[in-house]
């Protein structure tokens, strides 16, 4: 108990002397939750068509799915590549139309049938995020990023030797160990859930979840990255090389697991290989959460997120306990 | 003597706090000035300033009688610094090392290899060039940080605390050099915690203490200081009742003072009553259990001026 | 010149000596690009694009981008800060204490840019607009010089590549998510997009698919000069917040 008050209150000490990266993450946090908010009442999920016709007479409204912008000119190329537009739809007169799309072919048939009122096309099959799973979605990656810059200090410790002597004195490496993490922890979730407290409370916006939910729920996210914070801090002697590393994996998995928007397709190597990011399944708890669903529905997730977690941080402690026995750190 | 380097009433605060409070002192040609003071004097400044890494508030440093502005850069070529810190690239070799700092003053070519083993060979890592620093002990990596001043032959070499935590050997090795480096015709510029080194090589000495010059001469001028006075440590137990101001009601106690059990009694020279001392001591029932004498220490001098041992 | 190129090449020793640098110049571009790429291969049909062309693209852009992480190491990295700055002391101007780390990374990156470059043409077929990738090379690499510039300014406003490079990659994230280098945003609605051009990547990125696919140079000259007058305007930062007082 006195290892683990005893790292608590140094890295408490450290941390007063870093005060800005707390500064900078709490701003982070802020514009994140921010930009959710907005977004989840703003942002269009919707197919755009462009649709170029010189004719007066066709009647195309935008729908729920889709998004008509009626064009005298056919726009470049650079639109669709950007994904401005999804698709171009031209009118050839003679009720004749062509398409142009760099989206995959069946793609392309669907849009022209639902242009020309033949078919009926559901478009991105992601229903509407809420401002709960938007909030949570985009602060992932924080909480990713927040985590291992907290960690540095563990890190940090390892580089200027104050590890060895931490190891060759009486105290528990898993104690020590246990302590950066707690640090971690409680440095990542407190600031988060003030600042959704006060969203809440002083600002009025509906951030979605109840605070107890949300302390769960930022709770389980925290202990991930926290856990993976201290696998790749252990796994990386200098703390550039593991914050590079680190935050290139986070980034990655994270964009690709969907938290910003959704990148499935028909892709079964790739479905398969989202399905494995914790992030995905993290996903689609908080997901299923605020459509309603209760917990007993999400047990594979929770398990599974449960064991990555303990893995993790099994691992980090064996590679420094390993590298400690070694002398190379 | 010629002054080589003149330093005019220089002022530098930072914050609220005063570190240079108008300093004034000479460096003359072929010298080794040794700069002693209590941490926070003011030599790291003074010294930063003489290299015009740092700008000062007031006050003018010349250079061969004409004044020094900042980065000036004939000056600059002149000196030679032996940075506190470790200032070297641990990844390549000792020789590259001292090659990239000397072609930063303009050697190139043939006599930049010369120079460079000349300084290596100078601290004594010829042998050792093609190492990696990395492979270096503490004291290696010392004199390594020492050649990398020198390889351009500078007229002046301002060394600050060059042996700071190194082993004897390393630190007579470098002691050696600096006397060697004078003969050659440097003046050197030498700030250091050790009053040892001082004894051993300086010729001149200046002390400096809140931003002040409080006294300069070589140590016998400043021994003689304290010619006229004498210091007794008596080591006592039980001494708590005891008032030691009764100690100047003895004639020729100049300075008493008592901290963790010693007594320290300044007196003048020649009217030595160690007896009455002692048994002053004896008659208020002090327990004495020993007694030292010594004269004309550097470390006295420093004591009696600064009113602090120098590693306070 | 001479006292300048000794500094230059001591920079680029410095850099080619760091296995991070290289690996995240050389290595890490290609591997997400290829992992991209090919994870989004379902999106596109086989009309001439494909998610390799995008990819291909954006992340030479995030390449160029981190460059400036690579500026802010070469400077004042833990084991190099005091070395670099033993400079000081020697008869050579104070700029070139900053000017040649700028330099000494801005060739290294160009040349790791150009790799890629060339990598990216032959392996992975990304279309760079036939002869017009003069015009994109040319872009990306006042980009680069630009980027190289943030870096090393970074260094000279907070004096430790610790704290700078912490906040120059969460800056960078928020540019290049912003900027569509993992995934479009135009597709999201207008409010969106008029959001995306704070991030200055997303003109970079924009120019450059106009370049390719459009063949409209129209946006060459803008980015190139507001690029060219931030990093003029960032050299004088540099100028004015590089103090010697402050590291010794």
């Amino acid at each position: 108990m006195s290892t683990f008050i005893n790292v608590l209150r140094n890295n408490y000490f450290r941390m007063l002397e870093k005060k800005n990266y707390f500064i900078i993450m709490l701003v982070v946090t802020v514009i994140t939750i921010m930009l959710a908010v907005y977004f989840t009442a703003k942002l269009e999920v919707k197919g755009n068509v462009a649709l170029v016709s010189t004719s007066q007479n066709l009647k195309f409204t935008s729908s729920k799915y889709i998004k008509i912008s009626l064009l005298d000119k056919v726009p470049p190329k650079s639109q669709l590549i950007m994904n401005k537009y999804d698709a171009v739809v031209i009118d050839e007169g003679n009720g004749k139309f062509s398409i142009q799309s760099i989206k995959n072919k069946d793609f392309s048939q669907k849009i022209l049938e639902a242009v020309t009122g033949n078919g009926k096309l559901s478009f991105r099959n992601e229903t509407k995020r809420g401002a709960g799973s938007n909030i949570i979605g985009y602060l992932i990656m924080f909480i990713f990023l927040q985590g291992m810059m907290y960690m540095t200090l563990y890190s940090e410790d390892k580089e200027n030797r104050a590890f060895k002597r931490i190891g060759t004195s009486p105290v528990s490496l898993t104690a020590y160990l246990i302590s950066h993490c707690v640090f971690d922890f409680i440095l990542s979730i407190i600031p988060t859930f003030t600042v959704l407290v006060v969203c809440k409370e002083l600002f009025k916006i509906n951030i979605g979840f109840g605070y107890p939910q949300y302390l769960f729920l930022l709770g389980i996210l925290t202990l991930i990255s926290t856990a993976f914070a201290l696998f790749m801090s252990s796994i990386f002697d200098k703390s550039d090389n593991y914050l590079m590393m680190g935050q290139m994996i986070a980034i990655l998995t994270t964009i690709l697991a969907g938290s910003f928007y959704s990148f499935e397709n028909n892709n079964s190597i790739m479905k398969a290989i989202i399905n494995i990011l914790p992030q995905k399944s993290y996903l689609n708890l908080v997901r299923g959460l605020e459509q309603g669903k209760t917990m007993v529905n999400f047990m594979p997730e929770l398990a599974y997120l449960t064991v990555l977690t303990v893995m993790l941080f099994s691992a980090g402690t064996i590679i420094c306990r390993r590298k400690l026995k070694h002398g190379s750190c | 003597m010629n002054s080589i380097i003149r330093v005019d009433k220089l002022e530098k605060s930072f914050k609220d706090k005063k570190a240079l409070d108008g300093i004034t002192f000479n460096v003359y040609e072929g010298e080794i000035l040794c700069f002693l003071g209590p941490n926070g004097a003011g030599k790291s400044t003074t010294i930063n300033i003489l290299t015009t890494a740092l700008d000062s508030d007031g006050g003018d440093i010349y250079f061969n009688d004409r004044k020094v502005i900042r980065n000036n850069r004939e000056y600059k070529s002149f000196l030679g610094i032996v940075p506190q810190d470790l200032a070297i690239y641990e990844e390549i070799s000792a020789e590259r090392n001292v090659a990239f700092f000397a072609a930063l003053y303009g050697l190139k070519g043939n006599e930049l290899k010369t120079k460079v083993d000349e300084a290596l060979k100078f601290v004594g890592l010829l042998d050792k060039k093609r190492d990696k620093v990395k492979t270096f002990s503490g004291g290696m990596k010392r004199r390594l940080n020492i050649a990398c001043a020198i390889a351009h032959n500078p007229k002046i070499i301002i060394m600050d605390e060059p042996t700071v935590g190194i082993d004897p050997q390393s630190r007579n090795h470098i002691l050696n050099s600096i006397k060697e480096l004078r003969k050659q015709g440097a003046t050197i510029i030498y700030t250091t915690h050790y009053m040892e080194e001082v004894e051993e090589i300086s010729t001149r000495i200046i002390i400096v203490d809140n931003g002040k010059l409080i006294a300069e001469g070589t140590k016998e001028e400043l021994k003689e200081k304290l010619a006229d006075e004498k210091l007794f440590t008596v080591e006592i137990e039980d001494g708590k009742s005891f008032d030691c101001q009764k100690l100047y009601k003895i004639e020729g106690t100049k300075n008493v003072e008592l901290k963790e059990g010693l007594l320290k009694i300044s007196v003048l020279k020649g009217i030595e009553n160690l007896d009455k001392i002692i048994a002053m001591l004896i008659g208020n029932a002090v327990k004495i259990k020993n007694i030292t004498s010594e004269a004309e220490s550097l470390e006295m001098v420093f004591l009696k001026l600064t009113g602090r041992t120098l590693r306070d | 010149m001479y006292r300048f190129m000794t500094l230059v090449k001591r920079d680029m020793v410095n850099i080619l000596k760091n296995p991070t640098l290289l690996i995240s110049n050389l290595v890490i571009t290609f591997v997400l690009t290829l992992i991209l790429g090919f994870l989004s291969s379902g999106n596109y049909g086989r009309t001439g694009v494909d998610s390799y062309d995008y990819y291909g693209i954006t992340m030479l852009i995030f390449a160029v981008l981190n460059v400036a992480m690579t500026a802010s190491n070469s400077f004042m990295e833990k084991s190099l800060k005091t070395s670099n700055l033993r400079v000081i002391f020697s008869p050579i101007p104070k700029s070139y204490i900053y000017l040649s780390k700028i330099v000494a990374t801005f060739a290294f990156t160009s040349v790791c840019l150009l790799l890629n470059t060339f990598l990216f043409n032959i392996v992975l077929q990304v279309n760079f607009g036939g002869a017009r990738i003069l015009y994109v090379i040319a872009l990306l690499l006042l980009f680069d010089l630009f980027s190289s510039i943030t870096g090393v300014m970074f260094c000279c406003i907070f004096k430790s590549e610790e704290l700078s490079n912490r906040i120059l990659s969460l800056v960078i994230d928020i540019f290049a998510i912003l900027g569509g280098i993992f995934f479009q945003l135009d597709g999201f609605g207008d409010v969106l997009r008029k959001l995306t051009y704070i991030s200055p990547v997303k003109w970079v990125v924009e120019a450059v698919f106009r370049i390719i696919y459009d063949n409209d140079l129209s946006l060459f000259i803008q980015p190139l000069l507001v690029l060219s007058v931030l990093s003029l305007v960032f050299l004088g930062v540099c100028k004015l917040t590089f103090k010697t007082e402050d590291y010794v």
